[in-house]
């Protein structure tokens, strides 16, 4: 125990540091998880019952900066700690000291962001994109503001040395034999969110340290007078709209991963995915204005024209993802469960998106409620289900034991029924006009019902964690060790041809890379002659690209 | 001696020196006893300097108090303000304070004695703090040095004692604060508590009695008392020899290390001179204790922030965090909650540390004689206990300026004593249980390099694809090519591949040029023939 403590506290092993990454991201999660019931329970009828309008603005300032920047982009490099080394075949990161680095400034960062919660002024209030000049020291003069500030500039700079580490690990440990163009989609996924990282990154850190100057300095960086106000809108959407893709590619990549391993079948069109990452990549850096329509300060056109093309690499990946399981033999184990839980929640999510690039749509729903179902169907639909995917998926591989799959299918459908009972009714909240970020709303507003099959769908959501807590304890009390290298039988990348959980330095052998499928190839030799022919197109021949021949000598 | 080491100059001052030494011992034949007492060696180690830190900042107390001495007068005589000081001229004060003005702004040199003699008992006291840690941490009060332990924990407590009294001679309003603070505190005693008073203060607080009583214990009674302490601590540790860390050639019945002539004693000579000139630039440059801002004490005035020095913080943060528990009996006598808070829970931690070495080979049924110093990893209990100790005093030391701290970073005051409260009764445990395990861990960690070698960092691809780290073994290989396992001796295991010399060693030099090559060499070769 003392030696295991003192372990993680000095360790540089990838493993180790992506561990300590999901146990706090997720323990983050949790914390903005009870913000948002208490805001829930607040909603659920008209009038205020249990907080004060102050409370209530900093229930959502801090759900929102908890939710996106200490879970969800903590949770990227706990997934990229935990896989990509092994995935590639590296005995680790190429900076462990870097790495483990990264991870106390994040938890840090963090604490700092959440130690505004015993100030006496409370905690920042001021919305999670902190709108000069309301989060300057005139309207919100609190230390927690500046708690929050600084807290997310110590995380932001661990963000930014892990995002320089992922990248030169890809660039310089793949194993041999491991070309780019055999490396499995969410390491690819994970070198262009690290790319997207230092683009936007650094950005938030200058301007959050501005804020700071104005706050304290008495600089004069985002002073309305001189058009601040506008330019800490853009500054912030410059980060915060990458910051979006930043905390969806990886997640993205998860789910590519694991579709493939549950049809039983390679992924479909390999390289095309590879694409879409790019565009999205490429994309994403130039939409970030959409967030600020109705500013009147922005070129509609072209935000709105560059907000529709991202939906094209998009639509390629939704292409492949359904093309991977066309004909396949699909299996319905809980990882593959919470991949189709993403399928569902995040098309909606992006064909409100589509909706709100739309100009004179986005003035009619902008600020209302609608938004907030839209981003939570992404955000929600991309991060959490894929993190449970993730989680439910490598757990064999971290711990070397198998969470158990009755558990884990009533943590699904808990989870996917309470979602969308609190989100989906936001959709028509919205449009009804019910405006984003009020602690209340009047009995004649007509907005009860809906606020009340919300909350309630809330409180199933946040009590749907209980039984994926319980099946990690007993699992880790109670259940077989795995003994296989990979237990679910069909993994196509480097990690499970490895030990459950790997040694200290990953491979006690690698197996010949021959093809982006190592670990299928090491465990079906004979599948791969015929998984090389149907994965090429013959130009004249046409010949099929994915096998569901009646003849074929399938390992069952 | 060394002819390349030897010096060079003429031999005529070394000449009249050894003949006058010569003569003296003809009349007194000190040199038998001398050569043998100053054959003595000394173990090196940096942290058995600690204790000379507090005996160095001693005799910088006593020179620095004497000075002050010349110009101080403990009077309770009132008298006007008439001096340089603008601000507080014509303001009624006592002769203490107005002599202290006096030495400050008029006496040549008087400020910087002032605060040389107030930062040197700053170190005194934090000094024997420290030295009191190591003791504590390396077990060096194991039998047969308990009565030193017990001796170093009396002129801890007349230290404190002593720097009290020191600051509450001016007179000036932050330390009259603390004053009152220590008559109500005598007055909380039960039964004797109001006699004791009278007796000390010679009537009703403040009286004009206190003043030249304290100055007397000041500057004679407790310094002298302390002399003769110092002088039967260092005698003893000169008699029972001192401890030494577990290593190489080091047992419990020998001592390993330097000779007091000259090595040992030019080192301390260094030191010694290295602190007075930090002491000296301190009390050049940062200003303590300044008076005049205080301003003469009045008892119907209170300043906001009225912190003491900080070796009475922590009975300042007693009295902050003790809850206001008022014990009536039979409706005629009652106990403030002050005489818990700062006579019985400070009596039982002085209790606890007079009686620590005496509960240690009660517990552990260890009543051996021992020389070697313990590791703390080694001795995880009392190393638990120990940091156990260091919160509780941490906690209160930061509950005793909890105002300062809430004011400073904007949080609730009364949250801070509640958060003060709830800390002072689980982070102790807390402490113990986290230090016990972490001194675990570090015993496996050393065992763990013993057995396979150090960490190096690099790590190889073998043929098969496998990955290995190498690790530089200890003790050699066996003849199948593993490494030897060593076992535990006590001593410090090199962790770094840096401390077994891969990085090459420092070249000697000054900071900006390295010695000459043959200097470098001779003394290499010196070495060599010395080890």
């Amino acid at each position: 125990m003392g030696s295991r403590l003192l372990e993680y506290v000095r360790t540089t092993d990838h493993k180790q540091i992506g561990q300590l990454y999901l146990v706090t991201a997720f323990g983050f999660f949790m914390v903005g998880g009870a913000l948002a019931m208490l805001m829930r329970a607040e909603l659920a009828r008209p009038g205020l019952q249990l907080m004060s309008a102050e409370q209530y603005n900093q229930l959502f300032t801090m759900h929102g900066t908890i939710m996106l920047l200490l879970y969800a982009t903590p949770m990227v490099f706990a997934f990229a700690n935990l896989v990509l080394p092994l995935q590639i075949g590296s005995p680790d990161v190429a900076f462990p000291r870097l790495n483990a680095f990264s991870y106390w400034l994040f938890l840090f960062g963090g604490l700092m962001v959440m130690s505004g919660f015993i100030t006496p002024g409370g905690a920042a209030d001021f919305g999670w994109f902190a709108y000069t000049p309301l989060s300057e020291a005139t309207y919100s003069p609190q230390v927690g503001a500046d708690l929050w500030d600084l807290g997310l500039v110590v995380a932001g700079v661990g963000t930014i040395l892990g995002a320089v580490n992922m990248i030169t690990t890809v660039v310089c440990l793949r194993a041999p034999g491991m070309t780019m163009f055999r490396m499995p989609i969410f390491t690819w996924n994970i070198l262009f969110t690290s790319v997207l990282v230092l683009l936007a990154f650094p950005i938030l850190t200058a301007a959050l340290l501005g804020l700071e100057a104005d706050r304290r300095l008495g600089a004069h960086v985002f002073d309305p007078a001189h058009g601040g106000a506008i330019l800490w809108q853009h500054l912030f959407w410059f980060f915060g709209h990458p910051e979006v893709y930043i905390v969806a590619l990886p997640f993205f990549g998860i789910v590519t991963e694991i579709i493939p391993v549950f049809s039983r079948k390679p992924i479909f069109a390999y390289k095309s995915m590879v694409f879409a990452t790019v565009g999205i990549t490429v994309l994403s850096m130039l939409v970030w204005a959409h967030h600020m329509f109705a500013t009147g300060a922005v070129l509609l056109p072209f935000f709105s024209l560059a907000t529709f093309l991202i939906a094209i690499p998009t639509g390629i990946k939704f292409f492949n993802w359904i093309g991977t399981m066309w004909h396949g033999q699909l299996s319905l184990d809980t990882p593959m469960l919470f991949s189709l839980g993403f399928l569902v929640t995040f098309l909606l999510g992006g064909l409100t998106g589509v909706l709100l690039a739309i100009p004179p749509v986005d003035f009619h729903l902008t600020d209302t409620y609608f938004v907030v179902a839209h981003f939570h169907y992404v955000l929600y639909g991309t991060i959490a289900f894929a993190t449970f995917a993730g989680i439910y998926f490598w757990f064999p591989k971290i711990t070397g034991r198998m969470l158990d799959e009755t558990w884990g299918k009533f943590h699904f459908w808990t989870t996917f029924i309470g979602f969308h009972l609190t989100f989906l009714v936001m959709h028509w909240l919205g449009a009804r006009g019910m405006p984003r970020r009020y602690a209340d709303y009047l009995p004649s507003d007509g907005f009860t019902t809906l606020n009340m099959v919300s909350s309630i769908g809330a409180f199933l959501l946040g009590a749907s964690t209980l039984p994926f807590l319980w099946n990690i304890f007993r699992t880790l009390r109670y259940s077989e060790p795995v003994t296989v290298d990979d237990p679910w039988g069909y993994g196509n990348s480097l990690e499970w041809a490895t030990t459950c959980p790997p040694p200290r330095h990953n491979f006690t052998e690698l197996p010949r890379i021959r093809s982006e499928r190592p670990a299928f190839e090491l465990h079906y030799p004979h599948m791969s002659k015929r998984m090389r022919s149907e994965a090429y197109v013959h130009p004249t021949i046409g010949k099929k690209v994915f096998g569901t021949d009646a003849h074929d000598d399938h390992h069952h | 001696m060394n002819e390349r080491t030897t010096s060079r100059k003429p031999a005529g001052l070394r000449v009249r020196v050894a003949t006058a030494a010569d003569e003296l011992d003809q009349r007194f034949h000190f040199a038998a006893g001398i050569r043998r007492q100053l054959n003595k060696v000394f173990p090196t180690h940096w942290s058995f300097m600690l204790g000379e830190i507090a005996l160095y900042s001693f005799i910088v107390l006593l020179l620095s108090g004497t000075y002050l001495a010349l110009f101080f007068d403990p009077s309770m005589q009132e008298v006007t303000y008439q001096g340089p000081y603008g601000p507080l001229r014509g303001v009624e004060m006592s002769r203490a304070f107005a002599s202290t003005m006096q030495l400050s702004f008029e006496v040549r040199g008087g400020l910087f004695i002032r605060q040389l003699h107030h930062w040197s008992a700053l170190l005194f006291v934090a000094a024997m703090t420290i030295h009191m840690f190591r003791i504590f941490f390396t077990g060096a009060f194991r039998k047969p040095r308990e009565t030193n332990w017990s001796i170093g924990v009396t002129m801890l407590l007349l230290g404190i004692i002593e720097g009290f009294l020191g600051y509450s001679l001016p007179d000036d309003l932050l330390s009259g604060t603390g004053l009152r603070i220590g008559s109500g505190i005598v007055l909380s005693i039960p039964v004797i508590g109001t006699w004791l008073h009278w007796i000390l203060w010679g009537g009703e607080y403040p009286g004009n009695e206190i003043m030249p009583r304290m100055y007397i214990a000041h500057v004679l009674l407790i310094p002298g008392v302390l002399a003769a302490l110092i002088a039967v601590h260092l005698g003893l540790v000169w008699y029972q020899k001192h401890t030494q860390f577990p290593g190489i050639g080091r047992t419990e019945r020998n001592v390993v290390g330097v000779r007091i002539l000259p090595g040992f004693a030019l080192k301390s000579l260094g030191f010694s001179a290295t602190i007075v000139g930090v002491l000296a630039i301190m009390s050049g440059l940062f200003q303590i204790n300044p008076i005049w801002n205080y301003g003469p004490y009045t008892p119907a005035k209170v300043s906001a922030a009225s912190q003491p020095d900080w070796y009475m913080g922590f009975t300042e943060g007693l009295l902050r965090l003790f809850p206001s528990w008022e014990l009536s009996l039979f409706g005629r006598y009652y106990i403030p909650p002050v005489f818990w808070a700062v006579v019985v829970i400070p009596g039982i931690m002085t209790t606890l540390l007079l009686a620590y070495p005496a509960l240690e080979r009660k517990l552990s049924n260890d009543h051996a004689e021992h020389h070697l110093l313990q590791r703390p990893r080694d001795a995880p209990v009392h190393t638990a206990l120990g940091a156990m100790a260091i919160t509780f005093f941490i906690i209160l030391l930061a509950s005793g300026a909890n105002d300062v701290i809430a004011f400073t970073f904007d949080l609730s005051i009364n949250a801070f004593i509640w958060a003060g409260r709830i800390a002072l009764l689980l982070l102790p445990p807390l402490a113990y249980y986290v230090t016990y395990r972490i001194c675990l861990g570090l015993q496996q960690h050393d065992r763990q390099v013993l057995t396979h070698g150090i960490e190096t960092g690099i790590i190889r691809r073998l043929p098969h694809g496998e990955f290995i780290e190498v690790h530089q073994p200890l003790g050699g290989l066996d003849e199948h090519g593993h490494p030897i396992p060593l076992q535990y001796q006590g001593a410090p295991v090199p962790k770094k591949m840096n401390t077994l010399g891969a990085a090459g060693r420092p070249v000697p030099g000054s900071l900006y040029r390295p010695d000459p090559p043959e200097q470098t060499a001779g003394l290499q070769a010196t070495q060599k023939e010395h080890s």
